[in-house]
C-alpha cells in the first residue's frame, strides 16, 4: 500500500516522546519497505492511536486516530430572593 | 504558556445573549426563525495560551499554515441539534474532525472550536489532548459520545 510519507527530514522527539520530522519533503513509499510502530495512549481525557511508519530509523510517516471522552461543562447558578 | 481546557467565560454571556445557534433558533415576539451559525475547529500549537480567557478565534499560536494544514481550521458536521436529559443540555458534533495528508508545524494540544458565522468568530470552547505531531499522515479527532454525561459542551 502506498502511503505519504517525507523523506531526508530529520527526527526529534517532543517532551512527551512523541516523534516528529523536521524538514524533508514529501513523496510517496509502499508500506511493505517500511517498519511499522503503533502507540495507544488511553486516559481519562482521550483514546488514541498513534501509527508510524520508519525508514532507516528515521520517522517518515505519522497518523493520530484520537476519540475526546468527554467535553467542557458549566453548571447554573440561580440566585435566592431575600 | 500553556493551552487550558475550558468553556470561555465570554461564551457563558454570549448564551445569555443568545449569540450562538447550535440548533435552529425559534421564532417569538421579538425576531424571527434563524438557521444553525456554523462552526469550526482549528489546531493550536502546545505553546499557545488558550483558556478560560479566551474570547475569539486568532491564529496567534495556531498551526502554521503549511503542511496541507489551512489556518481557521475546519467545519464541524452539526447534524445533531441540542438536547437534553434530567437536568443537563448538551451537544456534540454529529462527525469527526479530520485533517489529511497532514504535517503539522509543530506540536499541538488543543482544539478551539469557535463560531465562524459570528461578528468576530466568538469562542466557544478550548479543548486539549496530548500533545501530537503529524507527518505526512491523518489527524482524526472523534467526537464524546453525545450524552449528558460527556456530550461535548454541557449545561447542568
Amino acid at each position: 500500500m502506498l502511503i505519504n510519507v517525507i523523506l531526508g527530514g530529520e527526527t526529534h522527539y517532543m517532551p512527551n516522546g512523541v516523534p516528529y520530522v523536521v524538514g524533508g519533503s514529501p513523496s510517496k513509499m509502499d508500506t511493505d519497505a517500511l517498519e511499522k510502530r503503533e502507540h495507544v495512549t488511553d486516559n481519562e481525557v482521550e483514546h488514541t492511536t498513534a501509527t508510524e511508519y520508519w525508514l532507516d530509523g528515521h520517522l517518515v510517516h505519522r497518523s493520530v486516530d484520537m476519540r475526546l471522552k468527554t467535553g467542557i461543562f458549566a453548571e447554573g447558578v440561580l440566585a435566592d430572593f431575600s | 504558556m500553556a493551552n487550558s481546557q475550558a468553556m470561555p467565560t465570554s461564551f457563558k454571556k454570549e448564551v445569555l445573549n443568545g449569540s450562538h445557534a447550535f440548533g435552529a433558533q425559534a421564532a417569538n415576539g421579538t425576531r424571527t426563525v434563524t438557521t444553525k451559525d456554523v462552526f469550526k475547529g482549528a489546531l493550536f500549537l502546545a505553546s499557545a495560551s488558550l483558556g478560560a480567557a479566551t474570547t475569539s478565534y486568532s491564529s496567534t499560536g495556531e498551526l502554521a499554515g503549511s503542511g496541507n494544514y489551512t489556518q481557521g481550521g475546519v467545519t464541524v458536521t452539526n447534524a445533531t441539534a441540542p438536547d437534553t436529559s434530567g437536568t443537563t443540555a448538551f451537544w456534540t458534533p454529529s462527525a469527526s474532525l479530520s485533517w489529511t495528508n497532514l504535517t503539522s508545524s509543530g506540536s499541538f494540544d488543543c482544539l478551539h472550536l469557535y463560531n465562524d458565522s459570528s461578528t468576530g468568530k466568538l469562542s466557544c470552547g478550548i479543548f486539549t489532548f496530548g500533545a501530537q505531531s503529524i507527518t505526512a499522515g491523518d489527524f482524526s479527532l472523534t467526537m464524546p459520545t453525545n450524552d449528558a454525561s460527556t456530550g461535548l459542551i454541557r449545561f447542568a
